[in-house]
């Protein structure tokens, strides 16, 4: 039973990883960017939500219609402003970019908001749903509905639209996307702001879920950055079966050997896929002549 | 002559499609070799297999009677092959020189040695004047005669050279068609991937075309260029005749 | 009697730049003698000192072999904690635990470029995250051996073998000699075959392979190389700070402090690291009294701000900047 309790929770939170880390391996898939900003995006997403919801009473969920479009411009701002230029000098300015903007924002948050510790107590945020004898937090589990709606329309747009469709070719082979009329600027832009706006809805969803201060990206951007692994570099699918199964290994590993410990387990998890898989569970090998 | 190289059945599938289908040949020393096709017929994948930079799923490679097959790239250049790119890769941090003295390294003591056997070898393709330069700021004509300078200067007794005229002017090719016969007059053999076929015809004696993957005629240059199915592979991929 | 011939001596014509290292280096041996009585100045110095031997470290892999690690607090961590604990518990004297701390540094560089040094992609500074993360965890866990989050402090027992005195000067020469390794070892790298091999493997892989060169064994050299001596540079942290901690010993700002450092001053020069280092901890205590008593992460913000700057306008740093400056200007090949 407990095991059940454990697979189920672990699929609810893991669900949430996967949307954040289908932002991360879009980025990664079409730009070639390790995005460093992507955990401090949510961390901006929860104080929005966060703050929202301390002076006008407005709920996560409601704030979520402000939170989408506001990560999404912040990211299509950080990509404008700072990582298009990164990207022409090389991969490891890009990373070191993303890095240098990931120390401003956590600063800046802890200049502005101070380190104390935030979260959000509505009638919800303690809530649980008892069903069967398994008990699953109530904001978690909407958090985990939400995140699979919108993977479902992000796979939509993904396949259906002539946008999605070009982001994908763009992931692909970006030499033939340009030759084929695809408008790499704008598509890099554009899938930037798709990718920061689903860890802002992560945020948005978790705030409710976890208490918010300056470094709290850091986790889940340490979390996505195994999922995305695991999953495979760029690989859609990889992103949201690789969040399950690492949400079920947490929640197993902080169940059975203490939360403490709980991130060693899925850092040995990392080390041991890059020994083992590099290329994940649907990724391809990287381009590139080593064996 | 001796047998230099020797290609047996070498297969290379990526997923679906097989870049190389069973190919065999022999490359005796002092041949002039070379491999032509038109685009996409897998002349740089046939590189990359014989010269270490991919695995062959099939068949095998033998250099001087040594099977080679799966060997690493650099263990390879090491018994005495050596290739260029298709796009020049030079080493972008150091200039001309140094960038031919980090292969000249193989063979020389120290860096003043290598420093020097590089300068001979610049003096050889004519780069001399242009040894403090950054390899980013040369032109193409110039970025490949680098190539070709640090593949020469560890003296390769096999060179595969893989469209080093691609993108030069016809003075450009001349020039380095005379380069490659003083090479191949010092006692190298060259394998030659080119669409530059006046500079095929002039260069080799033996030729061998690809298409999609597999080999559609192995033979003479004169022979092979004549047969029609070549020239129907061929039909539109020909360059305009660039004269002598 | 016949004398045999001599040669007659060559006379090395002095340039400017040898008489302003030669004062440079007079300067250097003077300074912690002038700066006696203002500790707080020789304190700053000495920490520069102490992360230009880290940062230089790291340039070896990083600047000179192209090896993006953002986790070389491990290494940093591995040699503070091995050294500190030996000397805690089993009375080793650091100058022998360093070595020790070195050594196991090494190890762990090795079996990482062995296992991610093969592959293409951000494989690599992500591991190297992953493992400072993986020992950071482990540190402040296993607390029976390494005291857990609250650290270690080093008991104060003067002794050259101690690397313990009871004034800052012998600490300045101490961190002078180690800050001196990686820049020998880099004029060495200029100089050398193994050198201009990795070099080459930096720039091209794929073309260094061509050329008959082990890029692998390469690469992991270098990082074994470097692994040691940021160890080495931990261990004398920890004994000039008498306190460590995992949470900052083995940290990410650590990590990225190497590497800024590295590339304000130079990425794969010699001297880069040193005078990045005199720049960022300079200026680091200059901001600390200007924003004295204001919020904490002003200063922190302000280095991820130079990180974005310096990756965007100065990637290759400061010294080659100036040097190309100096230097008669890039050399263009017009077309014709």
């Amino acid at each position: 039973m407990i095991l059940l309790q454990l697979i189920l929770s672990g699929i609810l939170i893991g669900g949430v990883y996967a949307l954040i880390s289908l932002g991360l391996t879009l980025i990664f898939g079409v730009m070639r960017i390790v995005n460093f900003v992507h955990g401090d995006m949510l961390m901006v997403a929860m104080y929005m939500a966060y703050w929202m919801f301390a002076l006008f009473g407005i709920d996560n969920y409601v704030g979520l219609l402000v939170i989408v479009p506001a990560t999404a411009a912040l990211g299509a701002l950080i990509y404008w402003g700072v990582l298009q230029f990164a990207i022409r000098r090389s991969h490891e300015a890009s990373i070191l970019a993303t890095i240098g903007i990931s120390i401003v924002l956590q600063n800046a948050a802890l200049i502005i908001w101070s380190a104390d510790y935030r979260s959000i107590h509505n009638e919800l945020s303690t809530l649980s749903v008892e069903y069967l004898g398994i008990r699953l937090s109530a904001p978690l589990l909407i958090a985990f509905s939400v995140a699979l709606v919108v993977t479902i329309l992000l796979f939509a747009f993904l396949n259906h639209t002539y946008l999605g469709k070009a982001i994908r070719a763009a992931s692909m082979d970006r030499y033939a996307a340009v030759l084929m009329g695809v408008n790499t600027r704008k598509i890099f832009t554009v899938s930037f702001a798709i990718g920061t706006a689903l860890v802002g809805i992560a945020g948005g969803l978790l705030a409710s879920v976890y208490t918010v201060y300056p470094t709290v990206g850091t986790q889940f951007l340490l979390v996505s950055f195994v999922v995305v692994v695991l999953g495979g570099l760029g690989s859609l699918r990889g992103a949201v079966i690789g969040g399950l199964i690492v949400g079920v290994v947490e929640t197993a590993s902080a169940y059975f050997i203490g939360s403490s410990m709980k991130e060693l387990v899925y850092l040995l998890l990392f080390i041991l896929i890059l020994i083992i898989k590099p290329a994940g569970l649907f990724g391809q090998q990287l381009p590139g002549v080593n064996r | 002559m001796a047998e230099l190289l020797a290609v047996r059945d070498l297969t290379k599938r990526f997923g679906g499609l097989t870049a190389i289908a069973g190919v065999t040949f022999t490359v005796n020393e002092g041949d002039i070799l070379g491999i032509i096709g038109p685009n996409g017929a897998g002349k740089t994948t046939l590189f990359n297999l014989i010269t270490g930079f991919l695995r062959p799923d099939r068949g095998d490679v033998i250099f001087r009677n040594q099977i080679i097959t799966g060997w690493k790239a650099y263990r390879i250049n090491r018994l005495g092959m050596a290739r260029t790119f298709q796009i020049a890769q030079p080493f972008a941090n150091l200039n001309v020189r140094d960038n031919v003295a980090v292969a000249a390294f193989r063979i020389a003591g120290s860096l003043e040695e290598a420093r020097d056997m590089a300068d001979e070898m610049l003096r050889f393709v004519g780069l001399d004047s242009y040894w403090k330069y950054e390899t980013e700021k040369l032109p193409i004509g110039m970025k490949k005669k680098l190539e070709l300078a640090k593949a020469l200067v560890t003296r390769p007794s096999l060179l595969f050279l893989d469209e080093v005229m691609g993108g030069l002017s016809s003075g450009e090719v001349r020039e380095l068609m005379r380069i490659l016969w003083k090479v191949h007059e010092s006692g190298t053999t060259l394998v030659v991937i080119e669409h530059v076929l006046p500079a095929i015809k002039e260069l080799c004696q033996k030729v061998i075309v690809l298409h999609n993957g597999a080999m559609l005629a192995q033979g003479s240059t004169d022979e092979v260029l004549r047969q029609p199915e070549v020239v129907e592979a061929y039909l539109g991929e020909v360059k305009v005749d660039v004269g002598p | 009697m016949m004398e045999a011939k001599r040669e007659p001596v060559k006379l090395v014509p002095i340039t400017r730049s040898h008489m302003i290292g030669c004062g440079l280096a007079f300067l250097a041996v003077l300074l912690p003698f002038l700066l006696q009585n203002e500790p707080y100045y020789l304190d700053t110095l000495i920490l520069a000192l102490l992360w230009a031997s880290a940062a230089g470290a790291w340039n070896l892999a990083g600047g000179y072999g192209g090896l993006l690690s953002l986790g070389h607090a491990a290494f940093f961590g591995i040699g503070a904690y091995t050294s500190t604990l030996l000397f805690v518990e089993l009375d080793i004297p650091p100058l022998m635990g360093m070595l020790v701390g070195a050594f196991l540094a090494a190890i762990v560089g090795l079996m990482t470029g062995l296992v991610t040094l093969r592959m293409k992609g951000p494989f690599f500074a992500l591991i190297t995250i992953a493992i400072a993360e993986v020992l950071m965890i482990i540190t402040v866990n296993w607390s029976d051996l390494t005291n857990g989050s609250q650290g270690v402090s080093i008991p104060y027992k003067p002794g050259f073998e101690n690397i313990a005195f009871d004034s800052k000067v012998p600490y300045y020469f101490f961190a002078l000699m180690i800050c001196l390794i990686p820049v020998f070892i880099a004029h060495w790298l200029e100089r050398s075959r193994y050198g201009y091999e990795l070099m080459a493997v930096r720039d091209n892989e794929t073309a260094a392979q061509a050329l008959g060169i082990n890029t692998v064994r390469v690469k992991v050299s270098i990082l074994v190389v470097s692994s040691a001596i940021t160890a080495v540079a931990g261990a004398f942290y920890a004994q000039y700070i008498t306190i460590i901690e995992p949470y900052h010993e083995f940290s990410f700002a650590v990590s990225i402090q190497m590497v800024l450092i590295t590339m304000i001053g130079g990425l794969g020069t010699a001297w880069g690291p040193v005078f990045g280092s005199l720049i960022v901890t300079g200026l680091d205590t200059f901001l600390r009294d200007v924003f004295m008593g204001a919020q904490g992460g002003l200063q922190a913000l302000f280095y991820g701000l130079m990180l974005v700057l310096v990756v965007l306008f100065v990637p290759e740093g400061l010294i080659p900047r100036l040097r190309k400056r100096i230097s008669s200007g890039k050399e263009d090949v017009t077309c014709g």
